[in-house]
């Protein structure tokens, strides 16, 4: 049973349409929508949901999640990479030619519980928080909204996000999975329904720590960005398996797993000529944040923000995967993208091959302005809060963190579900050579041989289908993709979700 | 004020009662051409919903 069921009244037209007073405050937490009646929850997950902009009962639903650990969706993914608007310095908001509502209903979600406007009035649930604990939630969530949008029920459902989204993408994808399953089974929980899920999308993933961090290494060397010494060094001297992701650090980490045969191979070279690589990992990772302290790792092509001061701005979700992992939060890393050389100018949805010439590099502090804003929060419904993109009160359990998601993946393969795993080809943070290594391994056949795609007449990026998954790469992207390549992010879910190949 | 208040066990699978308001008036933002919602679900513990007399 749910609340309206118990309480019609909140379906009052009045009553959703109304701000809450400010001023006005309750014991306990959140308060809702209405001036007559107030519901409070003990541990609410905030969401966002943009409606398809024509015909939106007839199109999917999407659900997608930035990553981190503990990063904003509403903050990212909605207002600054695939939402209807984007925030602007004067406070106003801007269109988003590319939204992603331009092809689905999306549902923009802020977990766990303590990231962004979400909230626990139970603090105990903002630490050590794993993979499970945050998938528990989503089911209960995604469960809850359809309790209040089950118009949707029958609609395709897709869960998609990015970065550490690599870890709840399938896990959410495999929560609703087994709850269909259970459900099948008369044993779902009390209340669920089935929910049409077709699979997922997910980019830049971060998923097998050892495969990851050794791309990202090999990365560093094949775009030269790091010298060879450092190159070699990071191989000889760092647990792969242990560390997430490379970056600045100290405190020492020990032994090497070798991921990448190539590096290997050449570590070995090396030290059989006589050279020798005896320091720390923390040296070497330092040591290749000092030699390009001054490019963006989300986007190696990118400019980077400089504020008014002139100092660049730490990106958000620079920090959290550190501090989910128990490391030193770097100190010098360049935050929002613009795509290098690429001024085309926008135009309407999926109509442009490049990067939004409007996009601004800063983005970021002004998405932080804004949601801060009273007015903009009563106006969304959401609990007063002092809103930071990444969370900085969550404790993201570091086994979760470094836990392969590969297992994930062997059981959604068996499911006859639609994979697509996508990755933005100047990303440096969790870049496509990782990614390609760790897809290797899970040794699908081929079925469909590796081929470009285009988004008007320009190569979008390239494209392989294996039994079950589909890899695409998206040319000139960052980490970050909707928002650093708009059109071709756009071009790629387009057709995706509907079965056509790009 | 008066409040009223009742409380949603747990047992009341997934409750709902206004996860996701319809958003109006949004600063900065004036196209409705489509609807917009937000607001919350309660995940772990008992909801409670009160009568507010104003």
């Amino acid at each position: 049973m749910t609340a309206l069921e118990l309480f019609p009244e909140l379906e009052n037209p009045q009553c959703r349409s109304t701000k809450p007073k400010e001023g006005r405050s309750f014991t306990g937490s959140y308060l809702a929508t209405c001036n007559l009646w107030v519901l409070w929850v003990s541990c609410g997950i905030f969401c966002r949901f943009v409606e398809a902009a024509e015909n939106p009962q007839d199109k999917p639903v999407i659900v997608w999640t930035n990553g981190g650990p503990g990063c904003s969706s509403v903050g990212g993914g909605l207002m600054t990479e695939l939402g209807p608007f984007f925030a602007q310095e004067d406070g106003t908001l801007k269109a988003n030619p590319w939204s992603w509502n331009n092809v689905a209903n999306v549902i923009f979600v802020e977990h766990p519980v303590g990231v962004g406007f979400s909230y626990s009035n139970d603090t105990s649930f903002y630490n050590d928080i794993t993979d499970a604990d945050d998938t528990a939630d989503f089911y209960t969530f995604i469960q809850g909204w359809y309790a209040r949008f089950p118009q949707y029920l029958n609609n395709p459902l897709w869960i998609t996000g990015e970065s550490y989204g690599g870890h709840y993408v399938p896990h959410f994808l495999q929560s609703i999975v087994q709850g269909n399953e259970a459900i099948a089974a008369g044993n779902g929980a009390p209340g669920a329904k089935t929910l049409n899920a077709k699979g997922m999308l997910v980019g830049n993933a971060w998923t097998v720590a050892e495969l990851d961090n050794a791309g990202a290494a090999f990365y560093w060397w094949s775009h030269g960005l790091v010298s060879d010494s450092n190159y070699l060094g990071i191989f000889k001297a760092c647990n792969m398996s242990n560390v997430g992701p490379l970056r600045r650090l100290s405190g020492g980490k020990t032994p090497f797993m070798p991921a990448l045969q190539m590096s290997m191979a050449a570590l070995e070279a090396a030290e059989a000529s006589g050279r020798t690589f005896d320091q720390s990992c923390d040296y070497y990772q330092n040591a290749a944040m000092d030699s390009f302290n001054n490019v963006d790792i989300y986007d190696v092509y990118a400019d980077v923000c400089v504020d008014s001061t002139g100092t660049k701005q730490l990106k958000p979700q620079a920090a959290a995967m550190a501090r989910a992992a128990g490391l030193p939060i770097p100190t010098s890393s360049a935050v929002q993208v613009k795509a290098a050389g690429d001024d085309t100018t926008g135009g309407t949805a999926d109509n442009a091959g490049g990067c939004w010439a409007d996009y601004e590099p800063c983005i970021g502090g002004f998405v932080n302005t804004y949601l801060n804003r009273p007015d903009v929060q009563a106006a969304i419904h959401a609990k007063p809060t002092k809103w930071t993109d990444c969370s900085n009160i969550i404790n993201y359990d570091r086994t979760s963190l470094l836990t392969s998601m590969l297992p994930v993946y062997e059981d959604l393969l068996t499911k006859g579900l639609s994979l697509l795993v996508y990755s933005g080809d100047v990303d440096a943070i969790v870049p496509v050579t990782g990614t390609r290594t760790w897809l290797d391994a899970l040794d699908l056949p081929i079925a469909e041989e590796w081929r470009p795609y285009f988004v008007h007449q320009q190569v979008g990026g390239f494209v392989e289908t294996y039994k079950g998954l589909t890899f695409a790469t998206v040319r000139n992207a960052g980490h970050l993709v909707p928002g650093t390549q708009p059109a071709r992010a756009l071009h790629m879910v387009k057709h995706f979700i509907n079965g056509k190949k790009l | 004020m008066k409040v009223i208040a009742a409380t949603l066990l747990a047992a009341a699978a997934f409750v709902s009662a206004d996860p996701a308001a319809r958003i109006v008036d949004l600063p900065g933002w004036n196209d409705s051409s489509f609807d917009m919602y937000s607001g919350y679900i309660n995940v772990r513990g008992a909801a409670q919903l009160a009568a507010v007399h104003l």
